[in-house]
């Protein structure tokens, strides 16, 4: 250490030339670094879900949604609806947006006479004008399930547009862009910004605002602190300009080495000057100390060099080692974070020990006044005495005192809280939460989640399991709006021909298929050619475990519900009995899905077991007898196919329709005709004149009137069996009333589908090479998205959490028992922030603060910091005691010295950490107030619990017991002491 | 040959005498020759094959057959992909528009004003599959004219229904047929290109066979390519009705 001294004396002109060329340097630097606030950089790259994550959001246009909400009165009127849609021009522009949904750009599938309507809700430049095409765009829109609740709220007052944005793009600047956007296009609307991009562009800014407002303050504070301790110019400026020339040099190597701030590095400056400011304060008040006495100023310095550098590097080095800590987080931030306080650190420790001496070397040496500090202090050393005498007599109670703190954590760390929602980083009045709010309360939130379908998309087979999927996500708590591609084929096919499901043929699927394909809607729903889709679905956030509930459900139902292979069978082809136990099977699927459905409307009444038996008993469509008015419904639709335009053989006499039709309805009263027989019923009843100029006409209308006879027959049964089950339920809600018949019409239809699925496994490889199938599907299904991300996040918090706490206790454990050359000792001296750590446990869950991504370094930093005064404490000690004659003596000396010495930095330092709760960052404010109560916490443990644990145990360390010949002092004698035994 | 493609076809060589001697044609002059040659056969019938190709280069191929009668009778057939095969378009005047589904057997009616809508996963709108009414809906003006090329600014009328802010054609004065088409977008950008090349004469009348239709914002290309084109066979009105349009 002298030779260090000597070093650092003789060098001390190039010191300060680096030192200044450095900052300045580091200072440029600085001015550039930029803050990352994208939470999916806070992750490891290298991931397995974070690269699913990325790679479905490149493949699908981008997986973070940027939302702007209009709300108004009654959101239907032409300037709101104009405005919307010059927003979501403008949003296209944008090449980093690849696509925007709104009122005025969705698709629209529509039923009109006799047809359909693929196309814009609102077409391009055709906003409705009129009172009346205004309410009967409010009805329409209100009344899809499509747009209700997705684009626009219930009560239409407030309406989204939502913007996907490209993946790998600068998210902040597009959040920037997209509101000078709206900006640009005022309207008397409230706008709300929603959605991670927008989240990401307020992080900036607040971290921005907080590190301007609170580094002065703390930098204030800590002036204000330094005067009253030193009375002089140097004594403020000579540490405070050290530890922000480290700090400087800190951020700026981080910008140099091309690493962004990110919401938890924000907290270094902060951080360093509250912690890095100790080092040179105990240079300069030991050059202070050794000033007063007589020699050579250089001289002066190389001794208070020599006498205060080990500790300072002792210390230094264990605070490090909290940090460092950190370097086993699974988070890039977290490591980070660890990785450049420790470096903050040991500049600030290195350049209190260059920079400083350097500095006073040229500055003039003066003796101080005789201070009054002595009296001043009086009383504070009175308390520090009672401590003692305290701790002396209660040593037990201390020890039991803590060993409940341990019981106590034991019960709350299981309680502990987590949260990892960005949402949660924001005060819940600032304009992002209301925001959040606004999209949790109507449209069910903003984060998206994905389910990724590989197999063949077009197969009946792998739709309908999506389809059936999207059912079950739909009854999930907080997962709202599943859509994939199969809601738009059973959409289309109930409007088009009235059943809200997935047809059973691959030609079925392709014809409806036809009217989507190329939709811009398709990209984000279907990829590589037809080979993979997503189900995109949102997550209403109310916390993190809610999120991890839904994700783990999600997980739950892939893993035990989805058969991964699929065969898809024509029933028509199967024997006898295999059909039938196909049959059960679907019979049993359909029950599920109805009363699925029944929870998502809230219909009560519907359990399975009542489903399944209603859907037993109704058997099947081919053994079923029409009824009288069944009968006339069919005879109607015949006489409507020879009146209609598309009749292969038209008719235009209603007396010989009439006889047709009478003619045809004993065939299909009591099953479905055959083609030859209805053939030779039109070639008797229709005369030849009619189809002269077209001889193929009954060859066409035979195969046409089967069909017609056909589907009259299949929907009377479905229709039939949906009117019961509708009986059967106990409360419907009004609004849902329409939609849940709709849904479970769409389920009972495959009833009478001529196709199934049946998991490959269910049949037997000898049944299986009698059918000859080759219709064999294959699926995996997978989930990604932000939620897993969090899920990501929330467990490596806990796994953040406990990894750098067990790193930080062992290493410490090492340099302490080597430190006092003794195991005790080390387990000892590690004690007081073993229950430091806990304790903070205890007060986060009584207080309900959550384990966040800043909130999970505070055990970490409190050890680091927390074990100095350990540190401190015991080295006192230790000399007092060996050199003392009593345990009290010894105790009392380094309570009056030490001890006070640990109150008021840890005072100081909690102070300045208090700061932080004057920030805007909800978890900076958790952190700034814990890590102040941690501060206390842990000098209070340093000398009471330390002590009392100290002579309890006797341990040898400290020095030998038995040498004292009298524990008690004297004037000790009225107090109350338990006698102890002596060994 | 017949009698109307014979006539039909002297009204293009008249045309062209017209712009070799005249020299400078008025724009409307120009865009009516464009849709004489355009419109010149009776009735036509193409086999086609159809490539779209999307930004990642995958590329899906369809097999089609297109029956037209005049200006304002389309039918048009899917032939492959086997899942497709049979589906049929009807579209008739006065924007009637009807599609056969073969699996589910049914013709059902499409909304006439879905035709700013692209067709079936092309790049070609409704709109575009028909391209004929140029003069009704347009007004041309011409930009520029070199030895080979007029090259026309067509600006949609106020009654059309038109979703372009503008077209920019480059007419052949070989062929009076063009050989490329801009469309721009109602904000003013480029949003499509269309091109025609391999233009042969089959039954005296001048057809592109590879029609190209790249849309430059969404990166997605749609290929035509025609295989077998036959004009003037007299097809009968009765081809184009709901009930033909089932029998496939």
């Amino acid at each position: 250490m002298t030779r260090l001294a000597h070093w650092i004396v003789r060098y001390r002109l190039p010191i300060l030339i680096v030192a200044t060329l450095l900052t300045v340097f580091f200072g440029y630097e600085l001015t550039k670094l930029r803050i990352d606030s994208d939470i999916l950089n806070y992750l490891p790259q290298d991931d397995p879900v974070v690269r699913l994550f990325r790679e479905v959001g490149d493949r699908y246009g981008g997986s973070s949604l940027a939302v702007v909400a209009l709300e108004t009165e009654d959101v239907f009127n032409t300037s709101t609806l104009a405005r919307i849609d010059s927003l979501t021009t403008r949003f296209q522009d944008l090449p980093e947006i690849s696509q925007v949904m709104s009122l005025t750009d969705v698709l629209d599938i529509r039923r009109i006479p006799e047809g359909i309507e693929v196309g814009k809700l609102i077409s391009s430049g055709s906003i409705p004008q009129t009172p009346q095409e205004l309410a009967a765009l409010r009805e329409y829109a209100l009344s899809k399930e499509m747009y209700r609740g997705n684009i626009v709220s219930a009560d239409g007052r407030t309406v989204l547009l939502i913007a996907r944005v490209r993946d790998g793009v600068d998210k902040t600047s597009v959040a920037t862009e997209m509101r000078a956007i709206v900006e640009a296009v005022p309207g008397q609307e409230t706008v709300y910004y929603g959605g991670i991009p927008f989240q990401m562009r307020f992080l900036t800014d607040i971290i921005i605002r907080d590190l301007a407002r609170l580094v002065p303050l703390v930098a204030l504070l800590l002036a204000a602190v330094l005067y009253f301790s030193f009375h002089r110019l140097r004594g403020v400026l000579l540490p405070l300009g050290t530890v922000l020339v480290g700090t400087i040099w800190t951020l700026g190597l981080m910008h140099w080495i091309g690493v962004q701030l990110t919401i938890v590095t924000a907290a270094i400056p902060v951080l360093l000057l509250a912690i890095g400011s100790a080092y040179g304060i105990h240079l300069l008040s030991t050059y202070m100390e050794i000033e007063e006495s007589d020699g050579d100023k250089l001289d002066r310095i190389r001794r208070s060099i020599a006498a205060i550098g080990l500790p300072i590097i002792l210390t230094g080095v264990t605070t490090m080692v909290g940090f460092l800590a950190f370097l086993f987080s699974y988070l890039t931030m977290t490591r980070e974070f660890g990785l450049f306080a420790s470096l903050g650190v040991l500049l600030a420790m290195a350049l209190s020990m260059t920079l400083i001496p350097a500095v006073l070397s040229y500055l003039p040496s003066r003796k101080p006044q005789v201070s009054a500090k002595v009296q001043r202090s009086n009383w504070v050393t009175r308390v520090m005495d009672v401590t003692a005498d305290l701790v002396l007599a209660h040593e037990r109670l201390i020890v039991v005192g803590a060993i409940l703190i341990v019981a106590g954590s034991l019960v709350a760390v299981p309680q502990l809280q987590r949260e990892v929602n960005m949402k949660d980083y924001f005060k819940p009045d600032s304009e992002i939460r209301q925001a959040e709010e606004i999209m949790e309360a109507s449209f069910g939130g903003a984060i998206p989640i994905q389910i990724l379908v590989s197999g063949d998309i077009k197969d009946p087979a792998v739709l309908k399991e999506m389809f059936r999927f999207e059912k079950y996500l739909r009854t999930i708590p907080h997962l709202n709006h599943p859509q994939s591609v199969a809601d738009l084929i059973a959409e289309l096919n109930e409007q088009m021909f009235g059943r809200r499901t997935i047809p059973d043929t691959r030609e079925g699927v392709a014809n409806l298929w036809f009217f989507v394909e190329g939709n811009e809607i398709m990209d984000q729903l279907v990829a590589d050619n037809d080979t993979q889709a997503v189900i995109q679905a949102k997550i209403g956030t109310v916390n993190t475990a809610g999120v991890i509930a839904a994700v783990d459900s999600i997980d739950h139902h892939l893993a035990t519900a989805a058969p991964p292979q699929l065969l898809w069978l024509d029933l028509g082809t199967l024997p006898m009995s295999v059909r039938s136990e196909i049959e059960r099977q679907r019979t049993a699927d359909v029950a599920r899905v109805i009363v699925l459905d029944a929870e998502h409307h809230g219909v009560e009444g519907l359990d399975r077991d009542r489903v399944l038996h209603v859907l037993r008993a109704a058997g099947s469509t081919s053994d079923r007898q029409l009824t009288t008015r069944q009968v006339e419904a069919v005879s109607r639709a015949v006489a409507d196919y020879f009146r209609s335009d598309a009749a292969d053989l038209p008719i235009d006499s209603d007396s010989l329709i009439a006889d047709v039709v009478a003619g045809l309805k004993p065939l299909f009263a009591d099953s479905l005709p055959g083609e030859a027989i209805i053939g030779a019923v039109l070639q008797k009843q229709v005369p030849p004149s009619v189809y002269v100029d077209d001889p193929e006409a009954i060859e066409y209308a035979a195969p046409a009137l089967r069909s017609i006879v056909r589907e009259c027959r299949r929907t009377a049964f479905v229709d039939g069996l949906t009117d019961s089950l509708i009986r059967m339920t106990l409360h419907i809600p009004e609004t849902a009333a329409q939609a849940f018949r709709t849904d479970i019409r769409g389920d009972v239809w495959t009833l009478v589908e001529d196709h199934a699925g049946v998991p490959s496994e269910s049949i037997s490889p000898a049944m299986l090479s009698r059918l000859a199938v080759n219709d064999d599907v294959a699926t995996t299904t997978l989930q990604t998205g932000m939620p897993i991300i969090f899920k990501r996040l929330d467990r490596s918090v806990v796994k953040s959490q406990s990894m750098s706490l067990i790193a930080a206790f062992a290493v410490l454990f090492i340099l302490l028992a080597v430190r006092f050359r003794s195991f005790t000792g080390g387990l000892i001296s590690l004690t007081p922030v073993v229950a430091t750590v806990l304790c903070n446990f205890i007060v986060m869950v009584v207080l309900g603060i959550p384990l966040d991504v800043v909130t999970v370094l505070i055990g970490s930093v409190a050890v680091g910091i927390g074990i100095d005064y350990t540190i401190h404490f015991l080295a006192r000690f230790q000399k007092e005691f060996r050199n003392g004659t009593s345990e009290r003596d010894a105790l009392r000396v380094t309570m009056e010295t030490t001890g006070k010495a640990i109150i008021i930095n840890a005072s100081a330092v909690a102070l300045g950490f208090l700061v932080l709760v004057l920030g805007d960052i909800v978890p900076m404010q958790r952190f700034g107030f814990l890590i102040a109560v941690t501060m206390v916490v842990s000098a209070l443990a340093a000398i009471t619990l330390l002590p009392a644990l100290v002579l309890l145990t006797k341990a040898r360390f400290i020095g030998e017991f038995d040498r004292m010949a009298k524990r008690l002092n004297h004037n000790l004698g009225s107090l109350k002491v338990p006698t102890r035994r002596r060994p | 040959m017949s009698v109307r493609s014979q006539s039909a076809m002297l009204a293009v060589l008249v045309l062209l005498a017209v712009t070799q001697t005249a020299g400078a044609m008025a724009p409307l002059d120009i865009l009516q020759a464009v849709e004489d040659t355009l419109n010149a056969p009776a009735d036509r019938e193409v086999h086609l094959s159809m490539t779209l190709v999307d930004a990642e280069g995958n590329t899906k191929t369809r097999e089609l057959t297109i029956l037209q009668k005049g200006k304002d009778k389309r039918l048009i057939r899917f032939l492959s992909p086997a899942d497709v095969r049979g589906v049929g378009f009807l579209v008739l005047e006065d924007d009637l528009m009807y599609i056969y589904m073969p699996a589910f057997g049914k013709v059902r009616r499409i909304a006439s004003h879905i035709k700013n809508e692209n067709f079936m996963g092309t790049d070609f709108t409704y709109d575009d599959m028909a391209q004929t009414d140029y003069v009704k809906n347009y007004t041309p003006d011409l930009q520029e004219e070199t030895d080979s090329h007029y090259v026309l600014e067509l600006m949609p009328n106020e009654e059309s229904e038109i979703d372009y802010s503008r077209l920019v054609m480059c007419v052949n004065k070989a062929t009076m047929l063009p050989d490329r088409v801009e469309f721009y977008d109602r904000p003013g950008l480029l949003l499509k290109i269309m091109t025609q090349t391999d233009v042969r004469r089959i039954d005296g009348y001048l057809t592109p066979h590879h029609i190209e239709m790249e849309d430059v914002q969404d990166k997605h290309t749609t290929i035509m390519d025609l295989e077998n084109v036959v004009h003037d066979q007299s097809i009968p009105d009765q081809q184009f009705t709901q009930r033909y349009l089932k029998r496939f």
